[in-house]
């Protein structure tokens, strides 16, 4: 970051220009043309960036095994891709926060871009009520979010329902309280009338 | 000029409000009166009577707060940080209701008690804080260059908390009446003697802040008791007692929907008189809505949008009633 340079770098030309600018030859300015109080943390966005395209990158990867594993009949068979898919459970989220993270602190140190820098748009709460409200959110996140996973590790446990047709509506009036989505506020229809 | 763009967008926001109060009113209402209802079986029916729509409510919410910070970024700087706390209050046991509501459904049965009870807090902390933010705004707040220069804790006098009970009241009487709509049997008789109680309740709350507002806020009694204004907004007092006095008769028959629209009534009067009294001013005491105006070109551009996305949130709000109308039975959840 200090000395300016990206090493190891993968040039693609043409591409990011035809992105921003939508002509092969339109010119943005780079990074180092703004002055350095005007720019972003770059080591942040840097790793934060390629994380989400690479988890991307990955996702469809495994959209492209999928199918060539479905067209060789062995798509429920393959240990090895059935816990790569697992594995990749919770890929998106990460890659959400990811590119979440890339664009908040890609903007710094602007809130409003060109007129008002984060720094000038503070409140004039005290730091004392700040913190204690962020304290209690992030508690009240992680005993709702804990809770939440709990519930949603206990539904995976439970594994799918198995059977089809008659099999399964008797089953469902067994148990009725499987829902087919996780966490809904009633079972999905499944009204015993 | 045409139409004047901040009194249009005041209605707006003034109307998105009030859909926000009515309707997260009867929900929030289920969640404080979950004390008064032992029975599993019942308390299932109450969260099944508003399962469908509850999440729907807070829509308003959210589209009040946007377009406040739109078209009067101003009142929206000062408003948010002078109430932070009971904002961030509201926010945290709406957050918690919320989900316990949904988790109460999940639980095994020696986890149900407890959602059931984070639901009913979480309720009651979020319904007193909106009204002890709502005290707090007709108190007004201290502004220096446009900026909140009032306390982290100017919000709690007593009067606000007075306006805190009586938002508790209020959505417990939509609640209540709510279920009386929505639920037969057993529980519908338990919530039409506790309709009763909580009616009389709201007409001595509304007495007392009609009293209490005018003596410690004198442009508050300037409003009201001027001449031309008096003849003018005495329809709103009279309607109050009209209209209670009409539930009281529908509470004591055998009635379903009628206690229910008696109460919106009786919220959309309570509301009509709070425009009253704070008109035309968005941060009380001092700024008005054509001070805490954004550009006309903001509000014109944002007006475009609202004019488009209202109507479809009305319809598609209406039809989600209509398709769950009619009477919760035990046992059935939406499908």
């Amino acid at each position: 970051m200090r000395s300016e340079t990206t090493r190891y770098a993968i040039e693609v030309p043409y591409l990011g220009s035809l992105i921003l600018t939508h002509s092969l030859h339109g010119q943005f300015p780079g990074l180092k043309q703004f002055p350095r109080q005007d720019r972003p943390n770059s080591a942040i966005v840097f790793w934060t960036f390629r994380l989400m395209v690479g988890l991307g990158f990955l996702m469809l990867l495994l959209g492209v095994c999928g199918a060539w594993l479905r067209w060789r009949g062995r798509l429920f068979e393959s240990r090895r891709f059935l816990r790569l898919v697992t594995l990749m459970g919770p890929t998106g989220l990460i890659a959400l926060l990811a590119g979440w993270i890339t664009t908040e602190v890609g903007r710094q140190p602007w809130v409003v871009y060109g007129v008002m820098r984060t720094a000038e748009g503070v409140s004039n709460e005290p730091v004392l009520e700040l913190s204690t409200t962020l304290v209690a959110f992030v508690a009240v996140y992680c005993i709702l979010f804990g809770t939440g996973i709990r519930y949603m590790l206990r539904l995976v446990a439970l594994g799918p329902e198995e059977g089809t047709g008659e099999q399964r509506a008797s089953a469902e009036l067994v148990c009725s309280r499987r829902p087919a989505r996780p966490l809904s506020a009633a079972p999905d229809g499944r009204v015993a009338h | 000029m045409g139409i004047d763009l901040p009194v249009l967008w005041f209605l707006i926001i003034g109307f998105a409000l009030m859909m926000y109060v009515v309707m997260d009113g009867f929900d929030l209402g289920i969640g404080i009166l979950f004390p008064f209802v032992r029975a599993r079986a019942d308390r299932d029916s109450m969260a099944n009577s508003v399962a469908p729509v509850w999440d729907g409510n807070e829509t308003w919410l959210v589209f009040g707060g946007a377009a406040l910070l739109a078209n009067f970024s101003l009142a929206y700087a000062v408003i948010l940080s002078a109430l932070y706390l009971p904002l961030v209050l509201m926010l945290l046991g709406l957050i918690w209701r919320g989900v316990a509501f949904e988790f109460r459904f999940k639980a095994d049965d020696a986890h149900r008690l407890f959602w059931d009870k984070a639901f009913a807090w979480g309720s009651y902390i979020a319904s007193f804080s909106q009204g002890v933010a709502l005290g707090a705004f007709i108190n007004g707040f201290k502004v220096v260059n446009g900026e909140y220069a009032g306390g982290a804790l100017d919000w709690p006098t007593p009067f606000s908390v007075f306006t805190g009970i009586g938002v508790l009241i209020a959505y417990a009487l939509l609640g209540s009446t709510w279920l009386v709509m929505k639920t037969e049997g057993v529980l519908q008789r338990r919530m039409r003697e506790l309709a009763r109680l909580i009616a009389v309740a709201l007409l001595l709350a509304i007495t007392i802040v009609s009293v209490w507002t005018p003596l410690t806020h004198a442009r508050v009694a300037a409003r009201w008791f001027v001449l031309p204004n008096l003849v003018l907004f005495a329809p709103i007092p009279i309607l109050v007692l009209l209209a209670s006095w009409s539930m009281w008769r529908t509470l004591t028959r055998n009635t379903h929907a009628a206690p229910f629209l008696h109460a919106l009534v009786l919220v959309f009067l309570g509301y009509t008189g709070l425009l009253v009294s704070i008109w035309p001013q968005i941060v009380p005491p001092q700024i008005s809505i054509w001070q805490a105006a954004s550009p006309p070109e903001s509000m014109g551009f944002t007006l475009v949008g609202a004019l488009f996305v209202i109507p479809f949130i009305l319809m598609y709000t209406s039809w989600s009633y209509y398709v769950f109308r009619g009477k919760v039975r035990a046992g059935e959840g939406y499908n």
